[in-house]
């Protein structure tokens, strides 16, 4: 917590200590009390030195999320706490919270979690899938978020991990939160043709696979959300990377996975190509340098080239924390996206 | 009007659900009287930041048109150091590369607005750019007079629907006539080239945060429609001051006052959002069918028992004084104002709306230059409980609950009520709960512009003033004007700079029992 403000205390974890803290930290910064926290987040962290780079960029999420935040950092502090309060209004609680503990840093947490406003829960600990202390904390969120791609953890145990979670729980990943500029580039682009996106009838997603046998989650759950909207039914097997589909209006449409054969970026899109008729529209979404592109040609000429947000391709984990942030409630498109790239995935594989 | 066909454009089945925000289709957007201050000031550095933040169509144009000698090389060279002095302080500067790629998509066409020629060149210059799509917005930053000219030599040289295959609007500066008989006249004009549904009346006022927060605050939660009436409200205030003069607007002024610049618009805007019946969707003519509907339920402002508007209405002009510990000349001292101009700088008017929900409240408006601040705000009123079973133990006054809706500066929403002092007497004190929208989303707002630029390129008119709602503003308060200029002026100036306005505002308030809030 190097650069977290020095309005901070440290003592056994306590939580009738941990409040009246916060009250005396209230006071010295006076600006802080006029500030309305608007969420609980709660993050288990890999290992203590996870806790601390997380406690990072948690910390500076704070300006535009203002919350109350617990850094569960295994091992990390020896059972102690320390509470430290932001000068725009956030609220930290770092704590040990082995596995073993995990009971015990429930019961300090629980009654420290702001009534009223709603519990994330920042999952960084290895695999939830029957994992007893990812349960302990995932029974008091609203929302839990994992990151599959950081965790290699298969599409499949993703929608059984969903079947999992409390009722009110929803579960997101930030997987399909890194698609965000790919899926915003594609519609620009297909707005650039009218009617683009009813003419689709090529599809084409390349991504690094790694050791995976078929697309990677990033690919699958592209690959889903475009099936979901545009109501695309799966038809045959084309080879082993490729599916015949047909659109809501019975035309056909080719979707093809392509591996990329380099490490580099392994699971993450690389190259996003979707066309029309034959001569008719085609936009290419893909990498170029550190930005992502756009590339939209119609009538056999350029309709246009731009690049987009001034984001790593990957987004970075506070940017896209800072947009699942910004989502209160379910993302009604998450589990329909994962839900139809399995079914895609499922007849790819099919023999 | 013409035919109501309008070109029907399916909305994009992928945006469903798209977290990221909101972007404009390609299209090219021709400002008229692009050398003038709006210009400068609010639509250029609008746009840059929308470009900015990538909600314009990467192919997006610009045509810049004026009287002015300029080239393109010369308009663009303007728009740089414009957007160098008027955007936001978070802006990057205009001069990276960013600019560089923005303003390489502009052009400039200088010529006379009533020469044909110019509208030729203009169309030509629309058909070189192919990637627009066909889609065209006009901007009329252009003073009212200009209105009906630029409308019809739109409508010569073929413009009221540029491309069959895109859709054509036109953005319209207030004010929007200067009484109810020039609205309806400007209206006709433009409906023998536009439908409706391609005009976009703008008030910027409509465009700001806190605005259309009333409409989240007053229909997505449940637990204010219920009090939102004459049962529990007392009145309503609504205030717009302003801290500066006329700045050397003295012309316009003289020819506008503040009747006409503050309250037949933007006042109007919040009252109906503030008071009107809850729309049947978010949706643009829901929203614009409830407010019309309420604007057309206020009272007419002399009934036709009263003999003057002395019990509704109140006008004022400011004297010299000092605001923000500055001494400043009065209105008469302004430059381009005559020195025995009885052009009002202050209105309070006092409105009923005669339906179930609001008869018998009264709604006071007020507005004013050289007032002690710059504040906007509505003050919801309650009614003081029924009963004061405290009168015993606490015979002082208690202030009833007071709601209020802060629209500019300090935005945000804050709710008076009455609380116990600790001890261990029965002592209390009224306490304000507030939020700030400053303190509560680290988000920077949007400046009104980019709002409603973005709204007229995805075609939603909810931010903008319909016909029917703008000639229905005017015909509420044409009579009063009328009656204003015609009758003799009270005695003038007859407020300080600098002070909450005329003394006779006050007593308007108080021969009711109710006092101005001081915001």
């Amino acid at each position: 917590m190097a650069r977290i403000r020095a309005l901070e205390w440290s003592g056994v974890g306590r939580t009738a200590e941990i409040e009246p803290q916060w009250g005396r930290m209230r006071q010295q910064e006076g600006e802080a009390q006029a500030r309305a926290l608007t969420l609980n987040l709660i993050c288990r962290a890999q290992d203590a030195a996870d806790a601390a780079r997380v406690a990072e960029f948690l910390w500076e999420l704070g300006p535009r999320h203002p919350a109350r935040v617990f850094v569960l950092a295994p091992g990390g502090a020896g059972g102690g706490v320390r509470v430290a309060a932001h000068a725009q209004g956030s609220e930290l609680v770092e704590l040990a919270a082995t596995p073993e503990r995990a009971a015990s840093a429930v019961s300090l947490v629980a009654p420290l979690l702001i009534s009223d406003l709603p519990v994330v829960l920042l999952w960084r600990g290895g695999d939830p899938h029957a994992n007893r202390e990812f349960q302990e904390w995932a029974a008091m969120a609203d929302r839990v978020l994992v990151d599959a791609h950081r965790m290699r953890l298969p599409p499949a145990q993703l929608a059984a991990l969903a079947q999992e979670l409390p009722a009110r729980a929803s579960l997101c990943d930030l997987t399909w939160t890194r698609l965000t500029p790919w899926r915003q580039l594609l519609c620009q682009g297909l707005e650039a043709e009218r009617e683009g996106s009813r003419r689709i009838r090529r599809v084409s997603l390349t991504a690094g696979h790694g050791r995976q046998p078929t697309a990677s989650l990033a690919a699958t759950l592209f690959a889903g959300w475009l099936a979901h909207l545009l109501h695309w039914t799966p038809q045959e097997r084309l080879g082993v990377d490729a599916l015949r589909l047909r659109d809501a209006a019975g035309e056909e449409v080719t979707l093809r996975f392509q591996p990329c054969p380099s490490e580099e970026r392994h699971g993450l899109l690389r190259r996003l190509v979707v066309e029309g008729e034959e001569g008719g529209m085609s936009v290419v979404v893909q990498h170029r340098g550190e930005r992502l592109s756009v590339n939209v040609r119609g009538g056999g000429r350029l309709l246009g080239e731009w690049a987009g947000p001034a984001t790593s391709p990957e987004r970075s984990e506070a940017e896209t924390l800072n947009e699942e942030l910004s989502i209160h409630g379910r993302d009604l498109l998450y589990q329909p996206a994962l839900e139809c790239g399995l079914a895609l995935i499922a007849r790819l594989e099919a023999a | 009007m013409g035919s109501l066909s309008t070109i029907e454009v399916a909305p994009n089945p992928l945006r469903a659900g798209l977290r990221l925000q909101r972007t404009a289709p390609p299209c090219t957007m021709v400002i008229f009287g692009a050398s003038g201050d709006l210009t400068r000031r609010k639509l250029m550095p609008a746009l840059y930041a929308l470009a900015r933040m990538q909600r314009l169509a990467p192919t997006f144009h610009v045509i810049g048109v004026a009287n002015e000698p300029w080239d393109t090389e010369q308009f663009r060279q303007q728009m740089g150091a414009a957007v160098r002095q008027f955007a936001s302080p978070d802006e990057p500067e205009a001069g990276d590369a960013g600019w560089a790629a923005f303003a390489g998509r502009m052009q400039f066409l200088s010529g006379d607005f009533d020469d044909p020629g110019l509208f030729a060149r203009l169309a030509e210059a629309l058909r070189g750019i192919p990637e627009g799509g066909g889609n065209v917005l006009f901007y009329l930053a252009t003073p009212p007079s200009l209105i009906a000219v630029i409308g019809e030599q739109l409508g010569r040289a073929g413009l009221g629907q540029f491309s069959p295959q895109g859709w054509t609007r036109i953005i319209v500066e207030k004010p929007f006539g200067r009484d109810l008989a020039s609205a309806r006249g400007l209206n006709q004009s433009l409906h023998r080239v536009f439908e409706e549904e391609q005009i976009f009346r703008i008030d910027h006022y409509l465009g700001k945060e806190t605005v259309r927060n009333i409409i989240v605050f007053r229909f997505a939660n449940g637990i204010f429609e219920p009090i939102w009436n004459r049962r529990y409200i007392d009145h309503v205030q609504i205030t717009v001051a302003e801290a500066i003069g006329i700045e050397r607007r003295g012309r316009y002024y003289e020819e506008a006052g503040a009747l006409r610049d503050m309250v037949q618009n933007h006042l109007l805007q919040v009252l109906s959002i503030v008071a009107m019946e809850a729309p049947v969707r978010f949706e643009s003519t829901p929203v614009r069918d409830e407010k019309v509907k309420l604007i057309h339920s206020i009272r007419p402002l002399l009934p036709p028992h009263a003999g003057n508007y002395d019990e509704v209405a109140v006008r004022g002009q400011y004297g010299p004084g000092f605001v923000g510990g500055q001494a400043v000349v009065g209105y008469r001292q302004e430059g381009e104002v005559a020195p025995d101009s009885g052009r009002e700088t202050y209105v309070a008017l006092k409105l009923q709306i005669e339906n179930w929900r609001w008869a018998g409240v009264p709604f006071y408006l007020r507005s004013g230059k050289r007032l002690p601040k710059r504040v906007s705000e509505v003050a919801i009123q309650f009614k003081s409980p029924p009963f004061l079973m405290f009168q015993d133990v606490f015979p002082e006054a208690i202030e009833a609950n007071v709601l209020v809706i802060r629209i500019q500066p300090d935005e945000g929403i804050s709710l008076r009520f009455e609380a116990k002092v600790p001890g261990t007497d029965m002592r209390l004190r009224p306490v304000k709960m507030d939020f700030q929208y400053g303190t509560s989303f680290g988000e920077p707002q949007p400046e009104a512009y980019e709002t409603l630029l973005l709204d007229a390129m995805l075609g939603d008119g909810m931010l903008f003033a319909r016909y029917d709602q703008v000639e229905a503003a005017w015909a509420l308060t044409t009579p009063l004007l009328e009656a204003w200029e015609a009758g003799a002026a009270p005695s003038l100036p007859n407020y300080a700079a600098g002070s909450w306005g005329p003394e006779a505002a006050e007593e308007f308030l108080q021969r009711d029992g109710r006092a101005w809030r001081r915001p």
